[in-house]
């Protein structure tokens, strides 16, 4: 089995251990790392039929694979109570093709996997969470004189506390990895703009049906600029990526630190006490369509049966022992990773930061609901224009009228909008 | 007696080593066959030696070809393949996972279909948000090339003039001089993404020396005016030891009598210079430009490791959308292909100019 993720190879050992101990069969973990070199191997891997019998994904990218013959179809190895292992909202939607998926591919004269069809599963997820969470540093709030139990329920009250922390220590209140635009776009934006707007809006805007102008989401820009205009970010974010921004959180640098379930295990390796931390979805603007955002679990990593394996029915076995509840506990207690499959919220069998995480999640939330189609290109222009904020190079109206020109071309391309 | 020379015949055309068997066997038969066969056995050794030496002959003809065929193999497999294996994959669209290859020609859709030239297309000007992101990466690549290019001329020559005047110490100056040659670039790279932070050296030294209001709050590399300059210094240390010791063999190249007789002349030390060492260094100055412009054009690591693009797109560059295009998440392998020749084409024109401006200079 391949991996990039090094720091899996731990848990993903045991399970294989396991695995060995009850059938017998040997299974080795590889990790190639960083995700460019993984996805090269993969690529060079398929081209010379030297894929694994059990191979890694990113959840979501598997269509290109499977498009490409590379995939054993699990259609129909995935039975009802395997499915039922799975947290809500991972395998159902996004390891199955979904109609709205096969619809927008058969539209888009670039797509590669026109071929999939709805319905079809080459995969199951193991890893999941979500971003959205917020980490507060209690140390820094109280001596900002800010209650240190008390999360902010709007992004208003927030931006207040980021004000006073400011203010009081000469902190500064943010930090995460900006450099990387799709981190200010997926984990701070698209909240920010799904609670705002109500999901039917939020898909209206993406889809080409409504604009990036409407109010609900011009506040949303507007209150991402506040950010950069009170200086509240570390001073250096714009240098700043996912890893550094959470030791430099660590590190006293900042009193919050934006981040995703992942992030949790992240910071207490790095030295923080989990009675210091605080966390928090990111809270909805005042007047917001809704009133709390509902984080739900989304599948952020797929296990596949290549179809140049050997051992074709092995590798099918080995997947579903995987994804079983205790191998998934026994994952998630040695990584401190989120599983995408339903384990117990008992912290001696997955350890006390865990459980506050799996609390954490609803089983249905407003992303899960959503059916909005995120263009290449509006999304590059979203990712640089919100680091233009805080270079003061773009302003919420200019960053709106050009995301509507983006967006229109790129739905043009395609005929016209994505109909509801 | 009429097998004998047909067995003779055989063997003349065998080396010397395996015609004895036969000639052992030509000595049990008639006496007149013996001396028939002697005769045509004194006659086989020159044959012999005349086709070893038409082989060795053949050989040292061709001598120059067999040295080179290994490295025409290689070129041909792991250089000219590869190259055309690139232009023909920039007018498909492929995801990397399917098959594309071209011995024999496979391209199945739908993870392969022809692009026609929309590859091309959509970067130049089809696709308003990429087009834009693609010109401004190209404007970094062309202000990081002239302004890379000309700060390494202008500090490498005057190094390696003082240089070969220095008479005492020059082996220390030149290995001091070759350290960022011979330092890992990722080291280096590391390096002054330190010295650049808000809290880094260069910042403590500015305030030191009083000159705080000079320094870059957010950090040299994440402020959009100084970012791409701040690159553009890294590239010219790590240029400068390169182009010197080319200036100071260049220079050691120069007749001293030259200088002596504008001294003579009443030539000041800048005349010498511009009348002089300028023009005869104009051969060397076109390796540095042509070696600089291409190695800018086309170099990304740097810019990878230290700013990947950032702060918000202005110290993107070609190279760096290639690699995102074609290793990233987005896996348009064609685009990147595509990206790639429309590089190339600018650095094979540059280098054209370059030739073209220089050569009757040269030549003079």
């Amino acid at each position: 089995m391949w991996t990039w993720k090094v720091f899996h190879v731990p848990g993903l050992e045991q399970i294989a251990k396991d695995y060995e101990a009850k059938t017998g069969v040997k299974v080795k973990i590889t990790s190639f790392n960083p995700d460019e070199v993984y996805r090269t191997k993969i690529t060079t891997a398929s081209q010379s039929g030297d894929l694994p019998d059990v191979l890694s994904y990113w959840s979501g990218g598997q269509w290109e694979l499977a498009a490409a013959d590379q995939l054993v179809d699990l259609s129909s190895a995935v039975d009802a109570d395997w499915q039922k292992s799975f947290l809500p909202g991972t395998y159902d939607k996004v390891s199955v093709m979904p109609q709205d998926v096969f619809d927008s591919c058969q539209k888009d004269p670039k797509c590669t996997y026109k071929n999939i069809k709805v319905g079809q599963s080459f995969s199951v997820p193991y890893l999941g969470g979500q971003a959205f969470f917020v980490y507060a540093n209690k140390e820094m709030l109280k001596e900002a004189g800010l209650d240190p139990n008390k999360a902010p329920t709007t992004g208003e009250e927030w931006l207040e506390m980021m004000k006073t922390v400011k203010a009081k220590t000469q902190k500064a209140g943010l930090v995460t990895g900006v450099q990387n635009p799709d981190v200010l776009h997926y984990w701070l934006f698209n909240p920010l703009l799904i609670t705002s707007c109500g999901t039917e809006t939020y898909d209206a805007i993406y889809n080409g049906n409504d604009s990036f102008s409407n109010p609900c989401s011009m506040r949303v820009l507007k209150w991402i600029n506040d950010l950069a205009v009170n200086e509240l970010w570390t001073p250096d974010v714009l240098q700043t990526n996912i890893d550094p921004a959470d030791v430099a959180f660590a590190q006293g640098k900042a009193a919050f630190d934006l981040g995703g379930t992942y992030t949790l295990g992240f910071l207490i390796s790095q030295g923080m006490k989990a009675e210091n931390i605080l966390s928090f979805a990111v809270p909805p603007l005042q007047g917001s369509k809704l009133d709390k955002l509902q984080v739900t679990a989304s599948p952020l990593i797929d296990a596949m049966v290549t179809k140049n394996s050997r051992h074709q029915m092995e590798a099918l076995d080995f997947i579903r022992f995987m994804t079983t509840p205790d191998a998934m506990t026994t994952f998630a207690k040695i990584t401190g990773d989120f599983p995408a499959v339903k384990v117990p919220a008992d912290p001696d069998k997955v350890g006390s930061v865990m459980v506050g995480l799996l609390n954490a999640f609803a089983d249905t939330g407003p992303f899960t609901d959503s059916k909005a189609e995120q263009l290449e290109a509006p999304n590059k222009v979203i990712g640089i224009g919100l680091q233009q904020f805080i270079t003061k190079e773009s302003t919420p109206e200019k960053l709106a009228a050009e995301l509507d020109a983006a967006n229109k071309a790129a739905w043009d391309e395609r005929g016209g909008p994505k109909q509801p | 007696m009429l097998e004998c020379p047909n067995v003779v015949l055989v063997i003349v055309g065998l080396p010397d080593a395996l015609a004895y068997p036969a000639t052992h066997f030509a000595s049990h038969i008639s006496t007149v066959a013996d001396a028939s066969i002697n005769s045509l056995n004194r006659v086989s050794p020159s044959l012999n030696r005349k086709r070893s030496r038409t082989i060795g002959q053949w050989l040292r003809e061709n001598s120059g070809i067999l040295f080179v065929l290994p490295a025409i193999i290689l070129f041909l497999v792991f250089g000219l393949y590869t190259v055309i294996y690139s232009f023909v994959l920039s007018f498909f669209r492929w995801n990397g996972f399917g098959k594309f290859s071209l011995i024999p020609f496979v391209c199945n859709a739908p993870t392969c279909q022809p692009a026609g030239l929309d590859n091309f297309a959509q970067f130049l000007y089809k696709e308003p948000t990429l087009s834009r992101f693609f010109w401004q990466a190209m404007q970094h690549n062309i202000i990081m090339a002239v302004v890379v290019t000309a700060g390494t001329i202008l500090l490498a020559l005057p190094l390696a003039v003082a240089l070969n005047r220095a008479v005492r110490g020059r082996a220390l100056y030149r290995t001091a001089l070759m350290l960022p040659m011979v330092t890992a670039g990722i080291a280096v790279y590391y390096v002054w993404s330190f010295i650049y932070e808000p809290d880094g050296l260069l910042n403590g030294v500015l305030q030191t020396i009083g000159l705080g209001f000079l320094q870059a709050k957010q950090g040299w590399l994440g402020q959009p005016d100084r970012a791409l300059i701040s690159l553009m210094i890294v590239m010219i240390w790590g240029a400068v030891p390169l182009a010197t010791i080319l200036y100071l063999a260049g220079l050691q190249t120069i007749e001293k009598d030259l200088y002596e007789a504008a001294v003579m002349d009443g030539a000041s030390a800048w005349q010498q210079l511009a009348r002089i060492t300028w023009p005869l260094l104009l051969p060397v100055t076109v390796i540095i430009v042509i070696t600089s412009i291409n190695s800018v054009l086309q170099g990304y690591e740097m810019v990878y490791l230290m700013t990947y693009g950032g702060p918000a797109g202005h110290t993107e560059v070609v190279g760096l959308q290639i690699f995102k295009y074609g290793f990233g998440d987005q896996r348009q392998l064609g685009v990147a292909s595509a990206m790639s020749w429309a590089l190339f084409i600018l650095v094979f024109l540059i280098a054209l100019v370059n030739l073209r401006l220089f050569r009757p200079q040269t030549e003079g």
